[in-house]
């Protein structure tokens, strides 16, 4: 388990279940990610492929090595039509991204800022699935395949 | 019978010549006004579910995973699994797990803390017709698609019928 001890004992003090608790920022990333997310791309991250939910895992990584995208990642209707703050938003994706994808994510990773959630939900996609479609061709150019 | 009709005109003279019609008027009107804050005038039928709380409260026992006021079921439409063969969390034989579900936040009257439920229906039977519940607390249909209970989220599974509806804890609210 990741959490460290004194979290966890802190947490067994306040007779919280530590499978459940969500203390600290990561608890409230894991919370709205559950709450707006896991429905469709589940729990862990692996979505339902045959209903045509992707899944998150290890993909996450391959999109933000692209700055297409890791705009995309905050453009699709599922991010930005969330009920979220442009700040929770950035919490969640920056959670999910280590998360769900830490294999593939590129090793110069910087974080999202609210700053920068608020300018991409700012210029929503006209054409999201021709979007996600130019992406997935940028990265099967460099031998990155999507699921 | 003719002391009968004078007795009658009398009174009714009376009446009309000690009382103001508009009088009369502005307390019917105040008195209909009244009733409709005070009677409940919403237009559902919710008379089962009130009935089945009272019976907990006379009983003094805490609502089940039968009954339509368990905390668990505060955003809920559908029927209950715990009647259908299954139980709260689990579906009944022969049916499986909706891939898709809508995850709502749920007060927990015993620790006084929320936590986060995904309503999974079970599919590939057809409906249970057992124990229907509507709660539906913060349904938002049109407005936020992922937010509303007529949706039948079997529509990721092999068969789409619907048979009935858990409530699966996932987590806790209170992310802080």
């Amino acid at each position: 388990m990741k959490t460290p001890l004194a979290t966890t004992v802190l947490a067994v003090l306040l007779g919280a279940a530590p499978a459940l608790a969500n203390a600290g920022p990561d608890g409230k990333a894991r919370a709205q990610y559950v709450l707006g997310c896991a429905g469709c791309h589940q729990v862990d991250g692996s979505g339902v492929s045959r209903g045509g939910i992707p899944t998150l895992r290890n993909q996450l990584g391959h999109f933000l090595s692209l700055p297409d995208g890791r705009a995309f990642l905050v453009k699709v209707p599922g991010t930005s039509n969330s009920p979220f703050s442009n700040a929770d938003i950035a919490r969640m994706l920056n959670w999910m991204a280590h998360e769900f994808s830490p294999a593939t994510l590129p090793a110069d990773f910087t974080p999202y800022t609210e700053a920068e959630v608020a300018a991409y939900r700012n210029a929503p996609l006209d054409d999201v699935p021709g979007t996600r479609a130019a992406i997935v061709a940028q990265l099967a150019a460099r031998g990155v395949v999507i699921e | 019978m003719k002391w009968f009709d004078e007795l009658f005109e009398r009174k009714t003279r009376t009446v009309a010549q000690r009382s103001s019609r508009r009088g009369a008027l502005i307390r019917i009107g105040k008195l209909m006004v009244g009733t409709a804050f005070v009677l409940p005038v919403l237009p559902f039928d919710r008379t089962a579910q009130a009935a089945a709380g009272q019976a907990h409260k006379a009983k003094g026992t805490a609502a089940g995973e039968t009954d339509c006021d368990y905390w668990r079921f505060c955003a809920l439409d559908g029927f209950l699994c715990a009647c259908c063969g299954g139980s709260a969390s689990t579906c009944p034989p022969g049916t499986e797990p909706s891939k898709v579900s809508w995850v709502g936040t749920c007060h927990n009257p015993e620790d006084g803390k929320d936590y986060l439920i995904s309503y999974n229906d079970c599919c590939g039977k057809t409906a249970c017709g057992r124990c229907l519940c509507n709660t539906n607390e913060r349904e938002m249909p049109a407005y936020r698609m992922g937010l509303h209970n007529d949706i039948n989220w079997c529509m990721a599974n092999d068969s789409s019928m619907f048979h009935c509806t858990t409530g699966v804890v996932v987590g806790m609210a209170d992310g802080n």
